[in-house]
């Protein structure tokens, strides 16, 4: 009998061809990038892949690296909130060390910040980023950050530190261990490229980008197509209507108000609404997403200093509060770096710079808000080919252009799209639908920030500290400084143009002359300044820095509302006791200036229809909704759901004019300012309704009209029941990853904010207080801060997060300011790191 | 031994060299070694099921080893859901890979010398 074999011939075989094909596939498919996404055999694998991010997640409890160029050890005690205490017996070690900590802790964040200003994010991430790298290289900026880089003296300290920080970031990278890759760069296949000295520029022209880009000349041409030249210049002024200057006007107790006529808006027809559209796309060529700066910001931050006459300790007290888009990670990180006898600074750092931009030392604190001036202008130029220019045309003589050749490659090296750029004598040039434009722009020019924030942190008073910063340029910011000897200073610091003419630059001038130029900048003296003054505190919040009425002259144009400076400066000159406690509550105090302006004329309008018999139920229930509310924008308020409603359905209402018919969005709005100037002239014709064109609506009607749809727009969204609606509910906070990856951010967040508060708030919740803190500098300074994020980049880590609920409520943690690494209690460390020099 | 124990240590040792050849090498080491399990042991037709929960359990021990059930449920959240797979598709794919590649591999190599004994036996 003959043996039978377990698994008979036919199927055995068609076993191994079906297994065969089974781990043919799964090996391609494991192997295979498919769309730009990573193959999954390296993504999943545990050891490697996205999960070996779990085991990178904290920080370890002691940990000893060799670092070359080290003069000498560096020793990093990490405190019980995540921030380095970096302690080192030179400068240069100490930056090197901050380099290395940096890129632990942030290395995802700093390749994306340069590779957006460097317009490589194609490279990185794909195709989709085209015309973020397009718009990014137009701009210039990281030629920009090159020419400054280079231009450093050989021998500038600066450059040494920023060379440290940086070989020291690089040291990090090439010595990371496989699980220490952050997790962005698993899911997008990527792995970090070699930092270079010149990336910290890039970070800084990134700043110059989010702070100073001010693009409004193009955005007012499309308003004046619209709404006429004299109407434009009354509703976006050079000089705020209600002034509350940065720069204090002796003997002023109240904001100053200014009462200018509206003009009419003019007859609309083809050819304008044409133009306007020219000067939008125009705009979008050069920033497709709008920076933050300009007029009716959403956002704003703020700062004040009390002198110690007016503090119940006796010391000068220093708050600050910038309000940036908020993402995680953070924009900052926090960090204290130690050099006996030299250096001894504790602020927030920007991942990729050795720069304290906020913060204090042992003597000095210092804060920024940013100063809005007009720093860039656009010239309309003439070439020689509209096609292919190379010459353009100044005073009847033609100069060569500079033109290079843009290449934008996906992650493979496969081209994706190629660009002619073009220059200037003034800078880069675009071609537009209003023709070829150029721009000059403080943030391209040569400038060294770097040496300037890095002497300022040695100071040891204010004047001192105003003295480093001199030379200070971009992007332009009110610096506010407090010091231990009780002086308190604000100085709207940067590079202001002066022009020719009459010297204002809210126009797109003409290229073809060289009597456009710029002809010299702003004295240091001139700068909006106040030192100790006699008032005994000092504030910004973005408004306009100097009342024109004291000295005039030309910083800007369209400034924002300055509720929150009336707000700040209303709190502080009533309380001549102020404490730490009190400067915290401020951060998130509740209170509107702009309520108490909007309000009272809703309610007039209320009356007026009662008495003509044309009051609705529903309106008498809306008012006496609004008139219950206390005013308070805290989260569980009622009556801020329907008013906020109602300050939206007001500004629709009235400032229709402003959108381009087919389009759902104004190519700009006024000032709230401007509404509220509105609001005393009920017969104007900007109350009229364009669309019907049968009645001629006025304020009353315009105000009963957007209180009714507030009424039902609430209703709507938030439930028929008024009782149950909150604001902490209706107005969502929403912090996105970087790159907006799902899982990865923190969304719906109550907050205490909104409309005109000192934490301004806007529907899309995307932008808010960056990083808060309050410094008393007694004999011992004392501090307290918080940003809505966490010192690690790792969202697997428990301080990726952990302080956004701290940040919610409105609460500050102490910072610890130890002087020495046996000065931080065991209690209070959290990780030890010992840098030793390589052999 | 028993053969029950026997069988339970091969199994271990199965396990823990597809885990190691996992972390020192990479992911495709895992039907390397279920192949070379399986090439030993031709006759045993259960190998590649073994081999597939060997490879299951090799990743997961993995997972888990080197950091706390609660980093990988928060790597797990992230990643499932910037995937759009959702955290729990996510991490069934990750003990589901390994288990077809080591079932696959295993059954191929089983095939292929169990073939190659029936060639020899007949020649």
């Amino acid at each position: 009998m003959a043996e039978r074999s377990p698994v008979p011939e036919v199927p055995r075989a068609f076993t191994g061809v079906v297994a065969g094909l089974a781990l043919a596939g799964a090996m391609y498919v494991g192997a295979t990038s498919l769309r730009g996404l990573p193959a999954i055999g390296p993504l999943l694998d545990p050891a490697r892949g996205i999960w070996a991010v779990s085991r990178a997640a904290e920080l370890p409890a002691v940990q000893v690296v060799a670092l070359q160029g080290l003069g000498g050890t560096v020793e990093v005690r990490y405190d019980d909130r995540g921030v380095p205490h970096i302690f080192g017996a030179s400068e240069t070690d100490a930056y090197r060390a901050l380099g290395w900590v940096h890129a632990r802790d942030r290395l995802f964040q700093m390749e994306l910040t340069q590779r957006a200003v460097a317009g490589t994010l194609t490279e990185f991430v794909g195709a989709r980023a085209l015309p973020l790298d397009r718009e990014a290289r137009r701009q210039g900026l990281a030629v920009a950050a090159e020419a400054k880089w280079a231009a450093l003296d050989r021998d500038a300290p600066v450059r040494a530190f920023v060379a440290a920080y940086m070989d020291g970031v690089n040291a990090y990278v090439r010595a990371m261990r496989p699980n220490e890759l952050p997790i962005e760069y698993r899911l997008l296949g990527r792995k970090p490229r070699t930092f270079q000295p010149q990336d910290t520029y890039y970070l800084l022209a990134r700043m110059s980008l989010t702070l100073a880009w001010q693009d409004s000349e193009l955005q007012r041409g499309a308003v004046e197509s619209l709404v006429g030249a004299a109407a434009t210049a009354a509703l976006f002024p050079v000089n705020a209507p209600i002034q509350e200057p940065i720069e204090p006007v002796a003997g002023r107790q109240a904001p100053r108000y200014t009462h200018a006529e509206i003009p009419a808006p003019q007859r609309l027809d083809a050819k304008s609404l044409a133009e306007a559209r020219r000067w939008m796309e125009t705009r979008a060529l050069f920033a497709a997403e709008p920076q933050l700066t300009r007029g009716e910001a959403v956002v704003g931050s703020n700062n004040w200093a009390v002198a110690p006459g007016r503090t119940t300790g006796g010391h000068a007290l220093l708050s600050g509060d910038p309000h940036l888009q908020l993402t995680l990670p953070s924009i900052w990180y926090e960090a204290h770096m130690v050099v006996p006898g030299v250096l001894d600074v504790y602020g927030v750092t920007l991942p990729l710079a050795p720069l304290v931009p906020i913060g204090f030392n042992r003597d000095v604190a210092w804060t920024a808000t940013n100063t809005g001036a007009d720093v860039l202008d656009f010239y309309l130029e003439t070439v020689d080919d509209t096609t292919a220019p190379a010459r353009y045309r100044v005073d009847g003589a033609w100069r060569e252009l500079e033109s290079s050749v843009a290449t934008y490659e996906d992650p493979t090296g496969a081209v994706l799209a190629t660009d002619t750029l073009y220059r200037t004598h003034r800078g880069p040039m675009v071609r537009s639908p209003i023709g070829y434009v150029s721009m000059r722009w403080t943030a391209l020019e040569l400038s060294d920030e770097g040496t300037a924030f890095h002497d300022a942190s040695l100071a040891t008073s204010a004047a001192e500290w105003y003295e480093a910063m001199a030379n200070y340029r971009a992007p332009a910011q009110n610096f506010l400084v407090a010091d231990r000897g009780g002086h308190i200073g604000i100085r709207s610091t940067g590079r202001y143009p002066l022009r020719p003419g009459d010297g204002r630059g809210d126009k797109v001038f003409d290229g073809s002359l060289s009597a456009s130029d710029w002809t010299g900048d702003w004295p240091l003296s001139q700068y909006p300044t106040s030192m100790d003054p006699a008032q005994g505190y000092l504030a910004s919040a973005n408004q306009q820095p100097v009342d024109p009425a004291v000295r005039p002259g030309y910083l800007g144009w369209d400034w924002p509302s300055p509720w929150r400076a009336i707000r700040i400066n209303g709190i502080l000159r009533a309380d001549a006791a102020m404490t730490p406690e009190k400067m915290r509550l401020a951060h998130t105090d509740p209170r509107s200036a702009l309520t108490d302006a909007i309000l009272p004329p809703v309610r007039d309008a209320v009356a007026a229809a009662r008495r003509r018999g044309v009051l609705q139920p529903s309106d008498s229930a809306a008012m006496a909704f609004l008139d219950r509310w206390d005013g308070r924008f805290d989260i569980e308020s009622r009556g801020a759901v329907l008013f906020d409603q109602l300050n939206s359905a007001l500004t629709r209402r009235t400032w229709d004019e402003f959108v381009i018919p087919g389009e759902d969005r104004r190519v700009a709005t006024p000032g709230s300012s401007m509404l509220v100037r509105l609001l005393q002239d009920g017969s104007s014709s900007w109350w009229d309704d364009g669309s019907t064109a049968e009645v001629r609506e006025t304020r009353d009607d315009i105000l009963l009209l957007a209180l009714r749809d507030a009424w039902t727009t609430a209703r709507t969204r938030f439930g028929n029941d008024p009782e149950a609606w909150r604001w902490g509910k209706a107005r969502r906070m929403n912090i996105h990853h970087l790159l907006r990856l799902p899982g990865f951010g923190r969304e719906s967040l109550s907050v205490q904010s909104g409309p005109g508060t000192l934490s301004p708030s806007e529907s899309g919740g995307t932008h808010g207080a960056s990083w808060r803190f309050v410094v008393e500098l007694g004999e011992e300074l004392t501090a307290s801060g918080t940003y809505p994020g966490g010192q690690s980049g790792n969202p697997v880590s428990t301080r990726y997060a952990d302080r956004v609920p701290e940040w919610q409520r409105g609460a500050l943690s102490p910072l610890r300011t130890p002087r020495s690494a046996a000065d931080l209690p065991d209690s209070a460390t959290s990780s030890r790191l010992t840098l030793r020099p390589a052999p | 031994m028993t053969a029950r124990k026997f069988l339970f240590a091969e199994f271990a040792a199965a396990t823990a060299a597809m885990a190691t050849a996992t972390w020192f090498v990479a992911w495709w080491a895992v039907p390397i070694v279920a192949a070379a399990w399986a090439a030993l042991r031709p006759g045993d037709r259960t190998l590649p099921l073994m081999a597939a929960v060997a490879g299951t359990f090799s990743w997961l021990i993995l997972l888990l080893l080197p950091s706390s059930p609660g980093a990988v449920a928060r790597v797990a959240d992230v990643a499932g859901a910037a995937m759009g797979t959702g955290s729990g598709p996510l991490l069934a794919l990750t003990l589901a890979f390994p288990a077809l590649l080591a079932a696959s591999a295993a059954s191929l190599a089983k095939a292929f010398v169990s073939r190659r004994a029936s060639v020899s036996r007949a020649s």
